[in-house]
C-alpha cells in the first residue's frame, strides 16, 4: 500500500512540474515555428507594450474622395465623351492630410479595388493602402509610394505583370500606370525607390512572400509609368 | 467731388478685400515664404567635415505639409522659422560629430527642443521617444491634439502580418493549448502503478 501512495506522489510531480515545463516548451516551439520566422515580430510586439511613444488605435479616418466622371474607353459615343483635363491647378486641390482618404487604386487584371489614403500608418493599411507621407500624390511629377499589407489590400499583387494597366482616382483627376517593372527588394534596400525623383513614378510594395505569417525582410515591388491623368500645376 | 472720393476708397478697400480673399484661397500651393524655408531644408550642415543633409524623405514631409490647404506662412513665421533652423544648425556644427550616431543623450535632448522651438512658430510640437523603436521615434504632431503631421517613419513599412493580428494569435495559439492540456491531464484516466 505505501508503495502504491509514493508511487501516487511521483505521478503528481510528473504531472504538475515535468509536464506543464514539456507544455511550454511545445507551446514555444509551436509559437517559434508558425509566428517567428524572424525575431523580429516578438521584437515589435514587445515595443508595442515597452515604448514610450503614444499609441493611437483607432480606426477612424476623414474622407475627402469626390470621384470624377471618368473618360470612357475610346470607341464610345462621342456625345457622352468627358475629356479630362491635361492640368489641374494646385489652387483647385484639397492637398490631402495624413489619415484621409483621398482616393481609390484600382488593378483589373490583379482584382484589386482599394481605398487609397496619404499616409501609411496604422489605421490607412488598415482600411486600405497608404501613400508614404515622404513621397507625392498623383499629378505631382514625384515618386507615388504606396504600401499594402500582403494578406489583404495588396495580396492581388501577386497576380502583378509588366504591361497590366493600374488604375487611381482622385477627386482632382484620374490617373492611369502602366506596371513596367516588378523586383523581390529586401525592405532596408534603398535602391528600391528614388524619393529624389522629378520625373512622376509608381511604387507599390507588399511584404514578400504573399503566404507568410509573420513579418518578413523581403518586399515585393511593382513599379508604374504615367500613361495619363492630368498633370497638377504647382504655379497656379 | 468728396461723394466720388468715398466711392474710389470704398472701391478700393472692396478690392483689397477682394485680392486677400484670393490669395488666401490660393494658399493650397506653396508661397515665396515657405519656398524660402524648404531651400534652408535643403542646404548642408558640416559635421566635422563631413557636409550632410536631412534626409530627403524629411524634405518631402515639409513639402507636403506646406502643400495643404489650410497651411500658409507668413514672412514672420518664416523669418523666425529660419533663424531657428540655422541656430539647430550652428548648434551641431559646433558639437564636433561626425554622423548623428555619435550624437549623446544631452545632445540629442539640446537638438530635440531646440527643433521642438521651430516648429512651435506654427503651432506644431515635436515629441522625442527615446525607447521606441527606429521609425517611431519622432512624430510631430499639431500642438494640443494628436493631429500627425510627420516624423521619422521608415520610407518602407511593415507589410506582412499585422502587428496586433499576430500578438492575439500568438496569445490564443497558447492558450488554446494550454487549456487542451489541461483538460487532457485532468480527465485522462490515472493507472495506478502497482508493485508486486
Amino acid at each position: 500500500m505505501s508503495k502504491r501512495k509514493s508511487s501516487h506522489r511521483s505521478m503528481n510531480g510528473k504531472n504538475f512540474i515535468i509536464l506543464p515545463i514539456i507544455f511550454s516548451l511545445l507551446i514555444l516551439g509551436i509559437c517559434y515555428a508558425v509566428v517567428m520566422p524572424s525575431a523580429r515580430t516578438f521584437i515589435k510586439m514587445g515595443s508595442l507594450f515597452f515604448s514610450d511613444s503614444e499609441k493611437n488605435f483607432s480606426n477612424d479616418y476623414n474622407n475627402i474622395f469626390v470621384p470624377v466622371a471618368e473618360e470612357p474607353e475610346e470607341g464610345t459615343s462621342e456625345v457622352s465623351k468627358v475629356e479630362e483635363p491635361k492640368t489641374v491647378p494646385l489652387s483647385s486641390i484639397e492637398y490631402p492630410k495624413i489619415g484621409e482618404q483621398f482616393g481609390e487604386l484600382i488593378i483589373e487584371d490583379c482584382q484589386t479595388d482599394v481605398k487609397l489614403f496619404f499616409g501609411d500608418g496604422y489605421v490607412e493599411l488598415n482600411n486600405g493602402v497608404g501613400i508614404y507621407a515622404g513621397s507625392f500624390i498623383p499629378g505631382y511629377g514625384k515618386t507615388i509610394m504606396i504600401a499594402g499589407h500582403n494578406c489583404t489590400f495588396f495580396n492581388g499583387l501577386k497576380y502583378a505583370k509588366v504591361g497590366q494597366k493600374v488604375k487611381i482616382r482622385t477627386s482632382y483627376g484620374n490617373y492611369t500606370y502602366e506596371i513596367t517593372d516588378i523586383q523581390i527588394k529586401n525592405a532596408k534596400d534603398k535602391s528600391a525607390y528614388d524619393l529624389a525623383a522629378q520625373t512622376e513614378n509608381l511604387i507599390m510594395y507588399t511584404c514578400y512572400p504573399f503566404d507568410a505569417l509573420g513579418f518578413y525582410p523581403d518586399r515585393y515591388f511593382v513599379y508604374g509609368k504615367l500613361v495619363s491623368g492630368p498633370v497638377i500645376d504647382k504655379k497656379s | 467731388m468728396k461723394k466720388f472720393a468715398k466711392v474710389i476708397a470704398a472701391a478700393l478697400l472692396a478690392a483689397t478685400v477682394a485680392v486677400s480673399t484670393a490669395v488666401s484661397a490660393l494658399a493650397a500651393g506653396i508661397n515665396a515664404d515657405e519656398q524660402r524655408i524648404l531651400n534652408v531644408l535643403d542646404t548642408t550642415a558640416n559635421l566635422n567635415g563631413n557636409p550632410t543633409k536631412i534626409p530627403v524623405e524629411y524634405y518631402n514631409q515639409a513639402e507636403s505639409y506646406f502643400l495643404q490647404s489650410d497651411v500658409d506662412i507668413s514672412k514672420t513665421e518664416a523669418d523666425e522659422i529660419i533663424k531657428k533652423i540655422n541656430d539647430v544648425k550652428a548648434y551641431i556644427e559646433s558639437i564636433g560629430v561626425s554622423k548623428w550616431s555619435e550624437l549623446s543623450d544631452s545632445q540629442i535632448q539640446k537638438i530635440v527642443g531646440m527643433s521642438n522651438d521651430v516648429v512651435g512658430v506654427i503651432d506644431l510640437e515635436l515629441s522625442y521617444y527615446k525607447n521606441a523603436a527606429p521609425g517611431s521615434k519622432v512624430r510631430v504632431t499639431k500642438k494640443g491634439g494628436s493631429t500627425n503631421v510627420g516624423g521619422d517613419d521608415k520610407p518602407v513599412k511593415d507589410t506582412g502580418f499585422e502587428t496586433g493580428a499576430a500578438a492575439v494569435t500568438v496569445a490564443g495559439l497558447g492558450a488554446l493549448l494550454i487549456t487542451a492540456a489541461g483538460v487532457y491531464l485532468v480527465n485522462a484516466p490515472k493507472k495506478e502503478k502497482v508493485v508486486e
